[in-house]
């Protein structure tokens, strides 16, 4: 019962008609965003989260969840008809969504891909809502030592999940601890790694940091190259697909949804992971592997249904522990504390209106996500059209207007270009931004627990190990670690199972 | 990515031992009450520990292997953009939003890619007044005015 007043309440919450507007400019802009090539949802996140500080928390949370949804939808249409992933999560939808719109079926493909990613999103929501509130009842009893050890696994895991090399990972780990301590220390008051520069006192912003290794080094890797955006010319009809198209991808949609809910959840897992083992395992199921690649529509259902599921259930540790699983989610959590707000469990007891009035305000997302992208599709495809030298000009515009306007100081706008040739360098090196973020975001948790943690135990680090969930979280934490070593634990990087699937 | 990752594992390595020294200026603290310098200190010994892999493979890995081929690449664009960015953060306090950022645009629309100048004037005002009507005159974000005030020249507008 009391989870069906807290559905009402979050319905109370996120029917008002401010709140439906937020969620309608979410979903629009990240539509968009995903239609674009060259910026993602986390360049997209950053970017906008200034504008969400003179709104109520509420609604600039549903807002950016929209934005983060609403680019998973968006991201499909570029991989179907220009064969250029928006966004790294639709990259597999080009295998089969491109050679589908070839054979001139881009409506059956688009078409399936909007209702796919609804169903998905749905199912999605609904799982949100019954892990979240009883694992968030659950984290209240947690003490520093869990949070300690739940964090450093959240971040192993991460480095685990990533695509390069994990030694690089887990420098990125490193390096973003050690900025994550730049400022004012909480407890002592001292300054730290300021060399003299007062708006450092606060430490390194995550608006600009992001901005810097998500926007503008893309910017920068993307002007190296020629961006080809030839879109397929077709005529694009019959969005609604057939009777025939359903018998065909329903089993699909209904295993991305479950794939794509689980793999979201776990840290440094979300869409991206979630659309690739969808398509494996389509691939696997299926009575005819050797057409996937050719323009099969399960090859287009699958992983679009698991990329939205996934990016929905990365919101159960958000929410249900505070932990952020991947760098939007991390952006998440900020904007969640930059609001006043304390994620995890205590905002479900502290404020129960953001809790249940962002989960509640997906379910309307995914509808207005559906309604507006079928009529709209045409738009996007001329939104394609625009060329990367008019875009990247605005990219640079937003994020300088994006970085300045958080403090009004040309230092932030000078550490997110600094931080844009840092990324740009990462990308160069192949060293993944992800880890650094989340290590970034997560960095004073760590700190503050691991303290609180040492002080309760007089300097023993015992505390961690007498305790059943953090010595399993460490446990696992060591096995990820070092098991790369052992065959059975070998890590598997996204790339060798693409290279799989298209074998 | 021999050479790359030998040099990309030194600065990180260089940083870990700058950042481990700053730590311990800062203050350790002790075991059951650490210092402000503690967590710092542990992340750069981290950072170069996990740095060390990645210098010991590039260092001792096979070197015949054959180098892959490189994608061309366009390195020219990218320095220039790193240059134009470099040097509007620098001039921008002086020259403010709306002339500064035009500039920047008309450097990325001619010195970045090959656009006509008509279109590149006209590209960069659209962008500018854009943005500037959108983010300073509406949202009110009070983008940097620089030595000429352009907000005087604009009054009519508030």
């Amino acid at each position: 019962m009391d989870l069906l007043n807290s559905v009402l309440l979050g319905f109370q919450v996120c029917l008002q008609p401010i709140n439906l507007m937020y969620c309608f400019i979410g979903t629009i802009l990240g539509t968009l965003i995903g239609v674009l090539p060259g910026i993602g949802p986390l360049g997209a996140i950053a970017l906008l989260l200034p504008s969400t500080f003179k709104i109520p928390p509420v609604s600039g949370m549903i807002m950016i969840a929209g934005i983060y949804y609403g680019a998973m939808y968006g991201g499909s249409t570029t991989s179907i008809l220009v064969n250029i992933p928006g966004e790294t999560a639709s990259v597999v939808t080009c295998l089969d969504g491109y050679q589908m719109a070839r054979k001139g079926r881009a409506g059956p493909a688009l078409g399936m891909a909007a209702f796919g990613s609804f169903i998905g999103g749905t199912l999605s929501v609904i799982g949100l809502m019954l892990i979240a509130y009883p694992l968030a009842q659950l984290a209240l009893k947690f003490g520093p030592p869990e949070y300690f050890s739940l964090v450093c696994l959240g971040l192993i895991i991460t480095t685990y999940l990533g695509r390069g090399s994990m030694s690089k990972a887990l420098a990125m780990v490193g390096l973003g601890l050690v900025l994550s301590s730049v400022g004012i220390d909480i407890i002592s008051g001292q300054c730290r790694f300021t060399f003299g520069i007062v708006e450092l006192r606060d430490g390194v912003d995550i608006v600009p940091l992001t901005m810097g290794l998500f926007g503008i080094s893309e910017v920068l890797m993307n002007l190296e190259g020629i961006m080809k955006q030839e879109i397929f010319q077709t005529k694009i009809k019959n969005l609604f697909p057939t009777l025939q198209d359903w018998a065909d991808s329903i089993w699909a949609i209904l295993r991305g949804s479950v794939i794509g809910f689980f793999l979201g959840v776990l840290p440094g897992g979300g869409a991206v992971i979630s659309s690739f083992v969808s398509y494996a395992v389509e691939k696997k199921v299926s009575k005819h592997p050797e057409k996937f690649g050719t323009g099969v529509i399960e090859g287009v259902a699958g992983p679009e249904t698991a990329n939205n599921a996934g990016a929905t259930g990365a919101f159960v540790p958000l929410f249900g522990l505070g932990i952020p699983c991947n760098p939007v989610t991390a952006i998440l959590l900020a904007a969640l504390m930059i609001h006043g707000l304390q994620p995890g469990p205590l905002l479900l007891k502290q404020n129960p209106d953001v809790f249940w009035g962002v989960i509640t305000s997906m379910y309307l997302g995914n509808i207005m996500l559906v309604i507006l992208n079928l009529p709209l599709i045409g738009m996007w495809v001329q939104i394609v059209k625009i060329p990367y030298r008019i875009l990247f000009p605005l990219i640079v515009v937003f994020c300088v207007v994006g970085a300045y306007s958080i403090n009004n100081s040309i230092v932030d706008v000078g550490i997110m270009v600094f931080f844009g040739i840092v990324g740009y360098m990462m990308k160069k090196f192949k060293y993944e931004g992800a880890p650094l973020v989340l290590a970034y975001v997560l960095g004073p948790m760590i700190e503050k627990n691991l303290r609180q943690s040492l002080i309760i135990s007089d300097g023993s680090f015992l505390i961690f190990l007498t305790r059943p969930l953090s010595a399993s979280a460490l446990l696992i934490c060591l096995v990820l670690l070092f098991g790369s070593y052992i065959p059975f634990f070998r890590r598997r990087k996204i790339t060798e199972v693409l290279e799989k699937v298209n074998d | 990515m021999g050479r790359s990752d030998q040099i990309s594992s030194i600065v990180l390595i260089i940083v870990a031992i700058v950042v481990c020294f700053s730590s311990i200026r800062i203050g350790l603290g002790t075991f059951d009450t650490p210092g402000s310098g503690f967590l710092p200190f542990f992340a750069a010994v981290f950072l170069g520990l996990t740095s060390l892999p990645t210098l010991i493979k590039a260092t001792l890995g096979k070197k015949s292997e054959i180098a892959a081929p490189q994608e061309r690449v366009n390195s020219r664009k990218v320095i220039k953009a790193f240059i134009g960015l470099i040097l509007y953060v620098s001039f921008l306090p002086l020259l403010g939003y709306p002339i500064g950022t035009f500039l920047l645009m008309l450097f990325f629309f001619k010195g970045v890619e090959t656009m006509k100048w008509r279109w590149a004037v006209l590209t960069g005002i659209l962008i500018v007044l854009g943005s500037y009507l959108i983010f300073d005159v509406w949202l009110q974000c009070m983008l940097p005015v620089g030595l000429v005030d352009i907000r005087k020249l604009t009054q009519w507008i508030y």
